[in-house]
């Protein structure tokens, strides 16, 4: 399993130039990028770290002023977590906006399914979409400040071409929200509250709850940050390896 | 079909829609299938990457946004 840390220059040496001459494009490159003469190193890791960061981009490339995670480089990433022997636990980091209903819900199905532990950590927001994706762990965190903002999928806009049917953004909506209250402690009725927000005049605002508010809705599990979402995740790993009795004594970091 | 749901105004989104991306190119790197916008001297940014091996979506330096240097000219 060693060989996919082989670095940045693996593919040029396979193209037959010398290792010093891979050394010293690297220790260039490094200077360059990183203002280090110490060329990149991967440490060996039980966790893999995947994060949802800005637009999930879906079937259609957005504009570049986007900042988008890509759902076609993070499915085959959470198969290649599953299958690698090396990765223990899935660490899954949300700071998003929103974006595609159909890939933010394909990647929540997977995390879903994924056999391995996983936490996820909502960092400033996890917003529409985000919210499935926050809640499709074995367990989830929420920042103390952090946002989520659960809010219809709106009937104007958001299409390219093709007028929508009421009947099927109101399936699409059924999707996210039967999604959402199978995977977490929060009831249906609440998250149609929430999402509908009856007391608000904007039928389409929603709702944003805040760090404890999620708790408290049971949306989330648990408020924290980065060191409990850790903690959290290698109680998990310690409780997953234990029945298959693989525990090998490493130290974890 | 996209179904966009986002908490950003879709007129934000979508602003400079219709203006054309960058041109991509296919390439062969290291074994695999690369979608990548070229740059200068032979370096190039990945945008996609075609690999029937999970393994690979997981190497750091073929992460789309990555300037990987051509080992030919496509």
């Amino acid at each position: 399993m060693r060989e996919r840390f082989m670095g940045p220059w693996d593919f040029v040496k396979n193209d037959g130039l010398s290792e010093e001459t891979n050394e010293q494009i690297s220790t260039v490159e490094s200077v360059k990028e990183l203002g280090s003469t110490v060329p990149t190193q991967s440490t060996e890791s039980n966790l893999y770290c995947l994060s949802i960061i800005g637009q999930i981009e879906g079937h259609v490339v957005l504009p570049p002023q986007n900042k988008t995670t890509k759902y076609e480089h993070v499915i085959p990433q959470l198969v290649a977590v599953e299958q690698n022997d090396e990765i223990e636990g899935l660490l899954l980091i949300l700071n998003t906006v929103g974006g595609d209903v159909e890939a933010g819900l394909a990647i929540a199905e997977m995390v879903a399914s994924l056999s391995k532990p996983t936490v996820s950590l909502v960092l400033g927001g996890g917003h529409s979409i985000g919210v499935p994706i926050a809640v499709s762990s074995d367990y989830s965190f929420i920042t103390e400040t952090a946002s989520m903002t659960i809010h219809p999928i709106r009937l104007t806009g958001m299409v390219i071409g093709v007028p929508q049917s009421f009947e099927y953004l109101e399936r699409m909506q059924e999707r996210v929200t039967r999604f959402v209250v199978n995977h977490s402690r929060i009831n249906e009725g609440a998250f149609r509250n929430l999402m509908l927000n009856t007391g608000e005049m904007a039928r389409d605002i929603g709702t944003t709850v805040v760090g404890r508010d999620a708790v408290d809705y049971g949306l989330v599990d648990q408020v924290g940050g980065l060191g409990e979402a850790m903690a959290k995740l290698q109680e998990l790993i310690t409780q997953h390896r234990k029945p298959s009795g693989l525990d090998t004594g490493r130290v974890l970091q | 079909m996209t179904l966009l749901w986002s908490i950003v105004p879709t007129e934000l989104v979508f602003a400079n829609f219709s203006e054309p991306l960058p041109t991509r190119v296919e390439v062969q790197q290291g074994g695999v299938t690369m979608l990548v916008t070229l740059g200068t001297n032979g370096t190039a940014k990945v945008e996609r990457l075609i690999s029937p091996n999970p393994q690979d979506y997981l190497r750091p330096e073929w992460q789309p946004g990555t300037l990987i240097h051509l080992s030919k000219q496509p």
